[in-house]
């Protein structure tokens, strides 16, 4: 038994509703609503009733933890690799302003090439470390703005 | 039934595994495979599933192919042919594993 045009759209609602905004997983989890409801409206169950006993068993934790996973799993690699960089970028920035300060001290080396590792340092630690820490700031915003 | 934290790390394989032997499954199909392969014992879970085939066919592993069905779409899903070569390697750890958990896991005879 294959479910009406309107049964669908109510499922769609419902996952677009609950935060499946990924077009992919969308189709898929779709598809296998339908296919739990077509199996359960088999054995004479009504729409409603098929329904609710779907979203028990495919979306338990509701839809969006869905996406939440799929999206932690397709980036996860990326966010590890950039964190990388931008630590090892600010610990290069801080080891360059600290020669730059201790050089300067004894007066080893000229007060201009030490001004120009303090500058160096300043400007690694503006271009790396200062707009990651921004941006790490925007992202916990905007999740917690969504969870409230 | 097994718990979600056992299946976790075999699921990737399970689902290499059942693809090397299909031409082409989609999402449902899958989840009813395993069960009935397992006996009932093992229980995908939607939400591990579908997470996992969307990271393979990221990885290239997997590619999928959209059918229209009545009124939906119904997405298959295929090996590629990198992914063809990943399966045995996959099975060999899975079962090499298996082999290690049964020398921890079984009784061993006392000595006497």
């Amino acid at each position: 038994m294959m479910i009406d045009e309107g049964q669908i759209s109510f499922v769609r609602g419902y996952l677009i509703g609950n935060g499946i905004s990924n077009h992919s997983l969308q189709e898929d989890l779709l598809d296998h609503f339908c296919c739990v409801i077509e199996e359960d409206m088999e054995e004479g169950q009504s729409f409603d009733h098929s329904f609710s006993k779907a979203v028990e068993r495919i979306t338990p934790d509701g839809p969006e933890k869905i996406q939440n996973d799929l999206n932690y799993l397709l980036t996860i690699k990326k966010n590890i690799m950039l964190r990388k960089l931008v630590f090892m970028a600010s610990y290069l920035s801080v080891l360059i302003v600290l020669f730059g300060l201790a050089l300067r001290i004894p007066q080893i080396v000229s007060a201009n090439l030490t001004m120009l590792m303090i500058m160096a340092g300043i400007l690694l630690f503006s271009v790396t470390t200062v707009p990651y820490i921004f941006y790490d700031r925007y992202q916990k915003s905007i999740r917690e703005l969504k969870s409230e | 039934m097994y718990s979600r934290e056992l299946l976790k790390g075999i699921l990737k394989p399970i689902i290499l595994k059942l693809l090397s032997e299909n031409d082409k499954m989609y999402g449902y199909e899958i989840v009813q495979k395993v069960k009935e392969l397992s006996g009932d014992k093992i229980l995908i879970k939607e939400g591990s599933l579908y997470p996992a085939l969307h990271t393979l066919l990221k990885e290239g592993v997997l590619q999928a192919e959209s059918i229209s069905i009545g009124n939906r779409t119904r997405k298959y899903y295929k090996l590629t042919s990198s992914g063809s070569g990943q399966v045995q390697l996959a099975m060999d750890e899975l079962l090499d594993f298996s082999q290690t958990l049964k020398t921890i896991f079984e009784p061993k005879p006392a000595v006497s």
